[in-house]
């Protein structure tokens, strides 16, 4: 199937018949669309590697309100709990950001009404990013180092920790014979889980804790599902490294990535400085944009010494 | 003489029966009316408990029922489900112009059925169940006054049919 019949399939089935026609008009540029926004009263717009595309057609509140009933199936109603996240998930792990207005109560969202922005991020796969990465993360043993991955936004973080749980799971010849894996998603990123099922290929030995806060899924992965691995996204917070540092005292492996420019930069951080002092971590692993998403910065050990083997480009263009 | 008895049974009859068969279109409004109730009720309960997605929902609550609301049911779903974009409202109102023909609610009915089509499946739980809890009353009260025709209606025509047969053989005789 092409990028373009995928896309087609996946994503521009959801949006009502006025706006399929205006995506469609993209042409050959649909096959690297990245985001469709919906704004209300204001242009139809698409994110397109290197600029933002304004269309000529001002969003109405019935388009938006149309969008969401598609995307639901006309059960609003049933997304109640997903709204107060402010996102849905479409099958095929496409995201489904919302902007509205949040009502409150005792200080937690209790719902999200008057939605007035809708911002269909279009996921893409990378089997392979973690390619030439992976030897570097595996013990001789055949289990894996701890890995911290550290990048600004927009660098490739998610999809590589999601191709190394695919590899880490299913086993590489050679490297290890597949472990046990368990991915605790809290923001559903990760697999992109709908209806409870992982939209992305995350690996034949891999568990998901879909929706959990990492701190509390950590516990839990660890109590009652044995992993040898841990996958997680964007660590950061106190709460997070005593539930690390629990991983790490029952000798489980955890691989997590987290907002950094770098390793020197990430020792300024007060929580992750903390989890590089207590030595949670025998790899970090610092990614950047350029060439593209996903290229290897830097590799270094726990202790931020650069590892003596250089590693290859890390080639994660679709 | 017992040829002209034979005749006036023949005739009371025939005239019963036609009396009987022109009354049972009034017990047909009340049914659909009932079973229109029953699903919608379990409309409101898989969508309040449930969290069921509007699809599936109708199709359970379809499950069972008399025609036509079983198929007024299914047949939302159906649209719903196409890809077209319509949305659950405009399923609706679909499926309900589909079945117009061969149902047996009134104007009345009608309109209370095609209001569904302004809310449905766009606003949070609790505002789905209010509606439908707003329907089914006024259902309800159609179902009464439908009962109450049926048997004023019915009563009128199997009288009818049984005393016209008794008056023609007596004429006749």
């Amino acid at each position: 199937m092409s990028e373009r019949e995928r896309i087609e399939r996946e994503v521009i089935r959801w949006l009502p018949e006025n706006l399929r026609r205006l995506v469609a008009d993209l042409g050959p540029d649909l096959e690297d669309l990245e985001e469709i926004r919906l704004r209300r009263g204001r242009p139809l717009a698409f994110t397109l590697p290197g600029r933002n595309l304004l269309v000529d057609w001002l969003v109405t509140a019935d388009d938006i309100e149309r969008t969401l009933q598609i995307i639901t199936r006309g059960s609003l109603y049933a997304v109640g709990d997903e709204l107060c996240n402010a996102f849905l998930t479409l099958p095929g792990g496409h995201r489904v950001g919302l902007a509205g207005r949040t009502v409150l109560q005792n200080g937690e969202i209790r719902a999200l009404k008057e939605i007035n922005g809708v911002n269909v991020r279009i996921s893409r796969e990378v089997p392979g990013a973690a390619d030439h990465l992976l030897p570097h993360l595996i013990r001789p043993s055949g289990g894996a180092h701890s890995t911290l991955v550290l990048s600004p936004p927009g660098c490739g973080k998610t999809t590589l920790l999601r191709d190394l749980a695919r590899q880490l799971a299913n086993g590489r010849p050679g490297l290890t014979p597949g472990l046990r894996v368990g991915i605790v998603d809290e923001r559903s990123e990760l697999a992109a889980c709908c209806n409870g099922v992982p939209q992305r290929d995350v690996g034949l030995r891999t568990d998901v804790m879909d929706g959990c806060p990492k701190a509390r899924g950590i516990v839990l992965m660890i109590r009652s599902l044995s992993p040898e691995v841990i996958i997680t996204d964007e660590v950061g917070r106190l709460e997070d490294v005593e539930a690390l540092l629990e991983a790490a005292n029952a000798g489980v492996a955890v691989i997590a990535s987290a907002h950094a420019y770098g390793v020197s930069d990430a020792r300024q951080r007060p929580s992750l400085g903390r989890m590089l002092q207590a030595g949670l971590f025998q790899r970090l692993v610092a990614l950047k944009r350029q060439p593209h998403p996903g290229t290897v910065a830097e590799i270094t050990d726990g202790q931020g010494n650069p590892l003596r083997r250089p590693v290859r480009e890390v080639t994660a263009r679709p | 003489m017992t040829i002209k008895l034979v005749g006036a049974i023949i005739v009371v009859g025939a005239s019963s029966i036609l009396g009987f068969a022109l009354a049972a279109p009034f017990a047909q409004r009340p049914r659909v009316l009932r079973a229109l109730q029953a699903g919608l009720e379990r409309l409101e309960t898989e969508i309040d408990y449930g969290l069921v997605p509007l699809p599936a929902a109708l199709r359970r609550s379809a499950r069972g029922l008399a025609f036509p609301a079983s198929r007024l049911l299914e047949t939302a779903a159906d649209e719903l489900e196409t890809g077209d974009g319509l949305t659950a409202g405009e399923a609706w109102t679909r499926s309900l112009e589909h079945w117009d023909r061969e149902s047996s609610w009134n104007a009345e009915d009608r309109e209370i059925l095609g209001e569904i089509g302004g809310w449905l499946g766009s606003s949070d739980r609790e505002n789905q169940k209010r509606h439908l809890r707003h329907v089914l009353d006024r259902l309800k009260y159609q179902e009464a006054l439908a009962r109450d025709e049926q048997s004023r209606g019915e009563r009128l025509f199997k009288y009818l049919g049984v005393l016209g047969g008794l008056a023609l053989a007596i004429i006749l005789l």
